[in-house]
């Protein structure tokens, strides 16, 4: 991979975003919800009480939705206060053919793709993480076509 | 500027898988997704309760609910603290990689975490608080991640520990563990 640099300041919005889409998911909201809402239609079937079958069709729908739904909603809200409340600044990012060099006011380093944990890639912004020391998101408009390029070969290894 | 000044303490330390695990878990516990499922649990346990209460009358049904509902409850449990594990193992690893041996420097308003190929500067202020277990502190930040500082290293300091539960004074949590 060619060598080249970005400087990249977050909005609220890729923050918040980002941090949304970071959430791992166990998996197992749809099919406990699909038991609950199963479970409901059977007491409707049963005539065990129409307050019932509503209450498992509601937790059921919850929890189908809570991955998926609310709990990045619930995510967005939390991370646009403690955006308001930490101090954001512009990073300086530098990818070569191994690693990525960063350099902001906290944190400076180097760190090899060996240790990527996660990546993604989105409609607005790329997420790589280094276990919990560094996550970063960089979004596309920072980016020219080949840089773009580039990093999606580099999420595709 | 305090960098001017001397560091209130300056030390060496090589955290193992153990102490990072147990700061992982304080920190989990203190304000990261353990702590939230914990909400879930009673959330769940409360309405479990409700619907086996409405189902008094058919108490077959509501012991049945009861033990479904323990059931999958054990079994969320057990899920989530098999993810767990995984993703601190799978953090360490890029830790003791980043961090072989950190040298940590305690200024008066921020600290320094130095590793090999990673330096950190963090001012206190951006920390959310400071939990001192048995053998640990855990500085945690807003996001759920944290720096792990064994109280083993601080035998070199000169009050380095009686420094830290000053500065965080107000954001200050003892644990047994």
């Amino acid at each position: 991979m060619e060598t080249f640099s970005i400087s990249v300041l977050l909005t609220k919005d890729e923050y918040c975003s980002s941090a949304a889409h970071r959430l791992p998911s166990l998996g197992w909201g749809i099919p406990i919800g699909l038991f609950l809402m199963l479970c409901g239609v059977t007491v409707w079937l049963l005539e065990l009480g129409a307050s019932l079958t509503w209450g498992f069709l509601v937790i059921g729908v919850t929890a189908a939705l809570f991955d998926s739904v609310i709990l990045p909603v619930l995510v967005r809200g939390v991370m646009g206060a403690r955006f308001d409340r930490t101090r954001h600044e512009a990073w300086h990012l530098t990818f070569s053919g191994e690693s990525v060099t960063v350099k902001s006011g906290r944190v400076s380093g180097t760190f090899p793709y060996t240790l990527l944990t996660y990546a993604e890639e989105t409609v607005h912004y790329f997420n790589l993480d280094f276990g919990a020391e560094l996550s970063l998101c960089v979004p596309r408009r920072a980016l020219a076509p080949w840089q773009i390029t580039a990093l999606q070969r580099l999420i595709a290894v | 500027m305090a960098q001017s000044a001397s560091p209130r303490a300056v030390f060496s330390v090589a955290v193992t898988v153990e102490e990072y695990t147990a700061a992982a878990r304080i920190a989990s516990l203190g304000g990261g997704r353990l702590r939230t499922a914990w909400v879930g649990f009673v959330l769940l346990a409360a309405l479990t309760l409700t619907i086996a209460a409405s189902l008094a009358a058919y108490t077959l049904a509501a012991i049945g609910l009861l033990l479904g509902g323990g059931v999958i409850a054990l079994t969320a449990l057990c899920l989530m603290q098999y993810a767990f594990g995984r993703t601190v193992a799978r953090n360490y690893t890029v830790f003791s990689a980043t961090f072989p041996t950190a040298e940590v420097v305690l200024w008066e308003d921020m600290l320094e975490y130095n590793g090999a190929y990673c330096r950190r500067n963090e001012a206190y202020a951006l920390f959310s608080r400071l939990v001192e277990s048995r053998t640990l502190f855990v500085l945690q930040r807003e996001d759920g991640t944290f720096l792990v500082i064994p109280k083993r290293a601080l035998a070199t300091t000169d009050n380095a520990a009686d420094f830290l539960r000053l500065t965080f004074a107000r954001k200050y949590r003892k644990t047994r563990g």
